[in-house]
């Protein structure tokens, strides 16, 4: 499962907290977030504000797309 | 006191050349001490630690001399750059054929597997993506895989389509398709023996929306039969793109015919699938044999299902073997083309004797 790092600006430095899932990425988003790195098995990305909307957006979708096909399988049936 | 490690930081106590054996102990001073040792031991992890805590865990994909921050810098500098899309960069595409079975890599630019010192970039709906890791997809023989070792197809070279997929929980996933015009999961099929199926490398949490883009083409062969062997041609610079395209080129197939006792020859069938259109090309030469009043030839691909949907356009032909006009129509979800006498649209008017032929050019919207 991916991670979500986000970068935050320090007076001193810089501050890396790591999130679990998009919607708790997008929620510590602040005006101190220098950089948004995803982290999944098999590499890395870095993104943007945006693109954590859009995955929130993508599995909203999904779960539609999910209820709709149980739904066609059930009135197959 | 055993170790606060690593959930917190030890403080440990420093005996005094005067302080006796018994305070503080002597023997609680070495056991808090191994604690301790062992906790930092079990934090950094063995050589190719497997605990996914472990500092030798997570930094095992970096490799000597890679950091961390020298990666992530690279990343986002490459993050910047205005790649299109399914544009790789340090990345190219191999197929292989061993035993029969065929194998889409992805590879560095070198021909070695990505790796973190051996990153492979690429825009996959719309964000830089890294590949650090080996990449390919396997399809054995002995399935009718994508429909390609239907009787219009097989043994014939078909052009399949690479794509890079992206899903949160697998990472990046390659695949290779039949149709060029997918953007996101659910534009393929899962039936392994659809003509619109793709072949991925990992779908385990596949959903419908995982973007997939092209990047790349290479043509491959599957015999017919239950064998159903694959085999690839030497690759040239037309067979293998190493770029998004979304065009085949000039393909062949062989159709079933219906309305003959002896099929027509000297006949040329050809087809260029472009996004989501496919161009036909239809030439016989010398008629063959009408047993019938219809006509119709099986086609490489099946039209989309749409309601009212026909695609339909004209050629020459020969009835009863002599010169005439011909509808060339395809209807809605059917692999099917029917040809229709003079100005019949549907497959019909034509005699059940004599010489029977077509020649023309269809589009259908797949």
């Amino acid at each position: 499962m991916s991670k979500f790092i986000i970068t935050y600006s320090k007076k001193i430095g810089k501050e890396e907290k790591e999130f679990e899932t998009p919607e708790l990425a997008l929620e510590a988003i602040t005006e101190k977030t220098v950089q948004i790195c995803e982290e999944y098995p098999n590499g890395m990305a870095v993104i943007h504000k945006s693109d954590l909307e859009d995955m929130v957006t993508q599995k909203k979708a999904n779960e539609e797309y999910l209820i709709e096909q149980a739904k066609i399988k059930t009135e197959d049936k | 006191m055993s170790t606060n490690f690593p959930t917190a930081l030890d403080t440990l106590t420093n005996p005094t050349p005067t302080d006796y054996l018994n305070s503080p102990s002597h023997a609680g001073q070495h056991a808090n001490a191994n604690d301790a040792i062992e906790a930092l031991e079990a934090k950094l992890g063995i050589d190719g630690s497997a605990v996914t805590t472990s500092h030798s865990f997570l930094l095992a994909g970096l490799g000597a001399g890679i950091s961390v921050k020298a990666y992530v810098d690279a990343l986002t500098r490459y993050s910047n750059l205005s790649l299109a899309t399914g544009q790789m960069i340090n990345g190219k595409i191999v197929v292989t054929v061993t035993s029969n079975n065929i194998t889409l890599a992805l590879k560095g630019a070198d021909g070695n597997n990505p790796s973190a010192s051996n990153p492979v970039y690429c825009k996959i709906g719309g964000v830089i993506r890294s590949v650090t890791a080996a990449l390919s997809v396997t399809k054995n023989a002995a399935t009718n895989w994508c429909n390609a070792g239907s009787s219009e197809l097989a043994a014939k070279e078909i052009d399949y389509f690479a794509y890079l997929g992206y899903n949160a929980t697998d990472g990046v996933t390659l695949g290779f398709s039949r149709i060029p015009y997918a953007c996101q999961y659910s534009d393929f099929s899962t039936t392994t023996t659809d003509e619109k199926y793709c072949a991925i490398s990992t779908i385990t949490n596949a959903a419908a929306t995982d973007y997939y883009n092209v990047i790349g083409r290479f043509a491959a062969t599957l015999s017919a039969g239950a064998g159903y062997t694959w085999s690839v041609p030497t690759f040239t610079a037309t067979n293998l793109i190493q770029r998004p395209i979304w065009e085949t080129r000039w393909l062949y197939w062989l159709p079933t015919w219906g309305g003959f006792s002896a099929n027509p020859t000297n006949v040329l069938h050809k087809y260029k699938i472009n996004s989501r259109t496919i161009h036909l090309s239809i030439r016989e030469a010398a008629p063959g044999t009408s047993n019938g009043t219809s006509f119709t030839e099986s086609l490489p691909f099946t039209p989309i299902t749409e309601t009212n949907q026909v695609f339909v356009s004209f050629g020459t032909g020969q009835d009863n073997s002599v010169n005439c006009g011909a509808t060339i129509s395809a209807s809605s979800g059917i692999p099917t083309m029917n040809i229709g006498f003079g100005t019949n649209n549907v497959t019909a008017g034509w005699t059940a004797s004599g010489g029977k032929r077509v020649t023309g050019q269809l589009f259908i919207e797949i």
